[in-house]
């Protein structure tokens, strides 16, 4: 029994914060994924809640699936659209709040979603960057 | 014949890591006998971390690193920065960055380090220049053309790199031209103008190279009055060159290479293939390192080691190896003695392996 919920849990509680960090050929991205942090519940887009990342080399044939896109929107996001530094929220939440950052979001297994979260993570970084510039 | 690495000596590991960069300096050795140290990109902190506690035997004290550079924020060069930068044994003085921000986490994470632990974070460019001892280190790039196009014109990351030239001198008076060579014009006299410089290329592809030879031009002058003989300057001479991009089919062109006349390429890497759809089929080839890369090397005549040993294990037509001794993988060790010609070194190290730092070259 505690197996089964465990491996239960395991697979239910996936939020991933993907980033897409080289296009090494036509046929070949590399992404950067790191789960959020377990028994996190509320999360936003800063790196307390999220675990290191890890390196995933995806093709053409299994980008769809390594990044979580629903079946459903498939067509919205192509391979071909897919460019170097884009930053993808993919798994099991709802939306709180995406107009400022770091945003508000909260995990909820009955949802799927797959989101861009571009905007919040360019301004985020912006900010941290010119902090760590200006103390020196 | 293999002699004794001299305290005097530059030392230059490129340590194999994979599909990544890696690479420690060891500047000579000051008055009081002791070296300091810099990282140009780290994608596996346990391998540096293990190989600069062998290299540096006294460990009660923090060791210095001058700097940590990141070359850009890709993964495969700045994966084990932040653990560096976080271990107390090793007192990092200054990070360099290219002034590309990255979405990562990992990215965001380097940041926040330098933040916590009160870092001092320099944007390089081209032109900067550093002096440790004698050796002078010049940024080639990126130049600040490209850097003021990065939120908004599209330049890609590779592009960002920084791309690093060093110099060990022979002499105690740094000149402003060392570079400075007469009356030919061959690739025997391109080598002996480079011979104790090295140039680390990071990831850097078309358009930054672009600017490096726009910003360090090969300059001719002739003499009024003796208009057959030439003088030359040459800052792209150079004995060694980490070429850029694990040696990809955009890594660098060829009249880069001409200019620069290597007498060794390095390229870390671990190959990967590709393929490519074209009309009526498709076209399937190796990318790291590329055979455009590799063709335009030959041509200029260096030897190409890489650290996953796939070129040099290649087969060719009559079915011998390229390089056969050379067709293992491993870290690859370059010395510079002041004013002196590069030896070199390939170790027998997989990437996860801490190899013994070599004694003699």
């Amino acid at each position: 029994m505690k197996k089964k919920e465990k491996k239960k849990s395991k697979k239910n509680v996936i939020v991933q914060r993907i980033t897409i960090d080289e296009k090494l050929s036509e046929d070949l991205i590399r992404l950067l994924i790191s789960p959020l942090k377990r028994g996190i519940k509320k999360f936003r887009d800063r790196m307390e809640y999220w675990e290191e990342e890890k390196e995933e080399l995806v093709r053409l044939d299994s980008f769809a699936k390594k990044m979580g896109i629903p079946f459903s929107e498939k067509k919205k996001w192509k391979w071909e659209n897919l460019r170097e530094g884009q930053v993808y929220l993919s798994g099991s939440f709802d939306i709180v709040d995406i107009k400022k950052p770091p945003g508000k979001f909260e995990v909820n297994p009955k949802r799927k979603e797959f989101l861009s979260i571009d905007a919040l993570a360019k301004k985020d970084i912006k900010k941290l960057y010119f902090r760590v510039l200006g103390r020196g | 014949m293999a002699k004794d690495i001299s305290p005097k000596d530059l030392v230059i590991h490129v340590l194999n890591v994979g599909f990544g960069d890696n690479i420690l300096i060891e500047f000579p050795a000051d008055k009081n006998g002791k070296r300091s140290y810099g990282i140009v990109d780290c994608y596996s902190s346990k391998k540096t971390k293990g190989y600069l506690d062998k290299l540096i035997l006294d460990s009660k004290k923090p060791s210095r690193l001058d700097f940590v550079c990141a070359t850009h924020p890709h993964s495969d060069h700045i994966m084990g920065i932040k653990s560096i930068l976080e271990d107390s044994t090793y007192k990092t003085m200054e990070f360099w960055d290219s002034g590309f921000r990255h979405k990562s986490d990992t990215y965001r994470k380097i940041l926040n380090t330098l933040n916590t632990k009160k870092i001092d974070m320099i944007r390089v460019s081209s032109g900067m220049e550093r002096y440790f001892g004698k050796v002078r280190l010049t940024v080639l790039a990126p130049s600040v053309v490209l850097r003021n196009k990065y939120d908004t014109y599209g330049i890609d990351m590779n592009n960002s790199s920084v791309v690093l030239r060093l110099e060990h001198h022979g002499t105690e008076v740094l000149e402003m031209r060392s570079q400075e060579y007469v009356g030919d014009m061959s690739l025997e006299a391109v080598r002996r103008a480079g011979r104790s410089v090295v140039i680390l290329a990071g990831d850097a592809e078309f358009d930054s190279w672009a600017q490096v030879s726009h910003e360090y031009p090969r300059v001719e002058r002739s003499s009024t009055h003796k208009p057959l003989v030439k003088k030359m300057v040459n800052n792209l001479a150079c004995s060694v060159v980490k070429v850029a991009h694990h040696g990809s089919m955009h890594s660098s062109p060829l009249d880069i290479y001409e200019i620069m006349g290597p007498k060794l390429a390095i390229v870390s890497t671990k190959q990967k293939q590709s393929t490519k759809k074209q009309d009526g089929g498709s076209l399937t080839r190796d990318m790291f390192p590329h055979q455009s890369a590799t063709i335009a090397l030959e041509e200029c005549d260096a030897c190409i080691l890489t650290t996953d040993g796939s070129y040099e294990s290649k087969i060719e037509e009559d079915g011998s190896q390229k390089d056969p001794e050379m067709a293992y993988e491993g870290s690859i060790v370059i010395v510079i003695p002041p004013g002196g010609s590069p030896r070199w070194k390939k170790l027998n190290d997989k990437k996860k392996d801490v190899p013994d730092p070599p004694k003699k070259i």
